[in-house]
């Protein structure tokens, strides 16, 4: 199951520059968020990011993500580079290969739970009958049957946070992204949540990369990677 | 694509009442600019009923290089041919001959300058409104030297029916002619003009009178609908032209309408674009404010793998749904308006302000114009969708980091 590489990063670096175009902007260098970052993750990993505020963690997510583009360096997905996609490439890839979950949940208010798990395979172009069965089951895996016809308004943080588990994993990506999921929870729900994720990972062999900074939750990973001012430590 | 439409149209009504306004300023300015047709419409279709009324007719034919199309300075033969195929078109309801010239009445109170018409009664009534609006005696049917004149005149010369009338003019030679007439009749039409500076004969007495018997100014025809003069003229142009006529339409004699109708069809076209500006302003607010809003949606949608088009299509969705519930809210306050004024009535002073040249209804009844507000109300649809143009193309190309970062 593991062993294979999924995501390798080569010399990928990310500069912040200033977003005002001033005159003295050239005298601004911008922040380098990561630098020169060597890395790989494997299929069936369950592995954190891990280091201060401000260390780069969500910024490494991000570039994994393709949901932002590094300075420098090439990420490659299963040997193929996707730092040289267009946009429509690269929608379809995360699409398809990867699953998002975020630390504030951001599902779509007007959607119910099950429609938001559904919206990954309606964009794939998945029929209604299927997307729906599917969705529930997603759901199901998640431990929140019953509750598909809500709106996220009315869920509980943790509920919510378990739809978008569910939204990520839904359309069987093959790498789950989650920048600090649990940063909102309390902690006894944020190790349930930790707890279903180990679960999905050991049953249904889905690969999940997750940041935090809480130790309790670093020490779930099987694999912690430290982050310190962009580099490895 | 259903998925796009759903979410669109939950997300409109998030906000329902900023949306229930955008709908709402969409549809009184649709509503607006259908009063503002349905208005300048019916009064250009009263316009040209009066003016083809009480003078022109639909059609004329004129001698062949006449000037003055509206008082013909040269008479010619009647067309004999001509004029029976154009009684035989089915177009035509009506066809009479008239001979039109400026001269003097003389009554024993004092004289006054008016153009002389010439006419032929029985057709004439089927033409002319003016025997609509008589007041006293009768539209000829007494004798060869009847005269119908208009109340003002009449009060001017202060005259009454059965009173004497002398009607001079310059005869077609050189010498003037005069002859004694008799009031058969008096109308009132509203219009100062009519009402002081013309006077009606019948046809043979006003030839007598300008010393060309047997000639015309013109033959006048009647149609039931003005739509349908250029086809007649296509059919019996050329012979017209072969009897030295020249079949003209309503619009090339009574410039005035003409100019007026494409004075008010340019003004209509300046509202309309304001309208149109404006609410492509409001639409593009309500579209800016609610991408605003949700920026970190459309970083979450993009992240999760719908390419940039999903997101100009959902927004340009909203956008449609706010221009046409309003476009369509609009045809139906518009709608109703107009309705409401077309069964009371509208009072318009505008009737005084055309009175001098023509008589013109106090109150007029509005009738819709349903070609002109639908193609207005798919207008308002585009121009939703151009406004929402901007926003959506921006929220496209947001950077999904800097979009799941925003609040
Ligand atoms: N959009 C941005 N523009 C400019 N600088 C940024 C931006 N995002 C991050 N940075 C900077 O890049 C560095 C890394 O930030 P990043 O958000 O990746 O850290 P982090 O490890 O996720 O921190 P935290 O634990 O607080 O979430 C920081 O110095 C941060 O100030
Ligand atoms: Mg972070």
């Amino acid at each position: 199951m593991s062993g294979e590489t999924l995501i390798e990063l080569k010399q990928v670096s990310k500069v912040y520059r200033p977003k005002v175009k001033a005159a003295f902007s050239d005298a601004a260098p911008g922040v380098i968020a990561i630098e020169k970052l060597d890395l790989a993750f494997s299929k069936g990993e369950f592995s954190a990011i891990a280091g201060p505020s401000g260390s780069g963690k969500s910024t490494l997510l991000n570039l994994i993500g393709t949901i932002d583009a590094p300075t420098d360096g090439t990420i490659a997905f299963r040997g193929k580079t996707v730092t040289n996609l267009d946009e429509n490439a690269l929608a379809d890839f995360r699409l398809h290969q990867l699953g998002f979950v975020f630390q504030a949940y951001n599902l779509i208010p007007v959607l119910t739970a099950a429609e938001n798990v559904e919206y990954p395979l309606a964009l794939q172009g998945v029929s209604r009958a299927e997307r729906r069965a599917r969705a529930i089951e997603a759901l199901s895996w998640v431990g929140l049957d019953g509750l598909a016809d809500r709106r996220p308004d009315l869920l509980s943080g943790g509920q919510q946070q378990r739809v978008a588990v569910a939204r990520a994993i839904v359309h069987r990506p093959a790498v789950v992204l989650a920048d600090e999921p649990t940063a909102n929870l309390d902690s006894k729900t944020a190790a349930s949540l930790l707890d279903m994720m180990l679960d999905l990972n050991k049953k249904h062999g889905i690969t999940f990369i997750f940041s935090s900074h809480d130790p309790t939750v670093l020490s779930r990973a099987r694999r912690v990677i430290h982050l310190q001012d962009g580099r490895l430590q | 694509m259903r998925e796009t439409v759903l979410l669109a149209w939950r997300n409109l009504w998030r906000n329902s009442r900023r949306s229930a306004l955008t709908i709402g300023s969409v549809s009184c300015g649709l509503a607006a600019v259908m009063l503002g047709q349905s208005l300048m419409k019916t009064i250009q279709k009263q316009m040209v009923e009066k003016s083809t009324g009480i003078m022109l007719g639909h059609l004329q034919a004129q001698a062949k290089g006449v000037r003055d199309h509206r008082v013909p300075e040269r008479v010619y033969p009647r067309p004999a041919a001509f004029e029976k195929s154009l009684r035989e078109h089915p177009f035509v309801q009506a066809v009479s001959a008239r001979i039109k010239f400026t001269g003097l009445v003389y009554s024993p109170q004092g004289s006054r300058g008016v153009l002389v018409v010439g006419v032929e009664p029985e057709t004439e009534a089927k033409i002319s409104i003016i025997p609509g609006y008589l007041k006293e005696g009768h539209y000829f049917g007494g004798g060869e030297r009847d005269l119908v004149l208009g109340d003002r005149l009449a009060g001017e010369l202060d005259v009454r029916i059965g009173e004497k009338l002398v009607v001079m003019a310059q005869a077609m030679g050189t010498e003037m002619s005069s002859e004694l007439f008799r009031v058969a009749g008096i109308y009132h039409s509203g219009s100062e003009s009519y009402d002081g500076q013309v006077v009606y004969v019948q046809l043979p007495a006003a030839q007598r009178v300008r010393g060309v018997p047997g000639k015309i100014s013109y033959l006048v025809a009647k149609l039931p609908d003005p739509e349908l003069v250029p086809s007649v003229i296509a059919d019996l142009g050329s012979k017209a032209a072969a009897e030295g006529a020249d079949l003209l339409s309503f619009r090339k004699i009574g410039l005035e309408v003409e100019a007026i109708i494409r004075f008010e069809d340019a003004i209509l076209i300046v509202v309309l674009f304001i309208i149109f500006s404006i609410v492509g302003l409001g639409i593009l607010n309500t579209v800016a404010m609610s991408m605003f809003e949700r920026v970190r949606e459309f970083g979450t949608l993009r992240a999760l793998g719908a390419r940039p088009v999903v997101v100009v299509r959902m927004i340009a969705v909203e956008a449609l749904f706010l221009g046409s519930l309003g476009a369509l809210a609009g045809l139906c306050l518009g709608g109703a308006i107009i309705f409401w004024w077309g069964t009371t009535g509208l009072h318009l002073p505008i009737g005084k302000a055309l009175s001098y040249w023509l008589p013109f209804d106090a109150v007029v009844y509005l009738r819709p114009v349903w070609r002109m507000h639908v193609a207005s109300a798919a207008g308002l649809v585009v121009v939703s969708l151009v406004s929402a143009a901007g926003p959506a193309f921006r929220a496209a190309r947001l950077v999904i980091a800097e979009a799941l970062r925003s609040l």
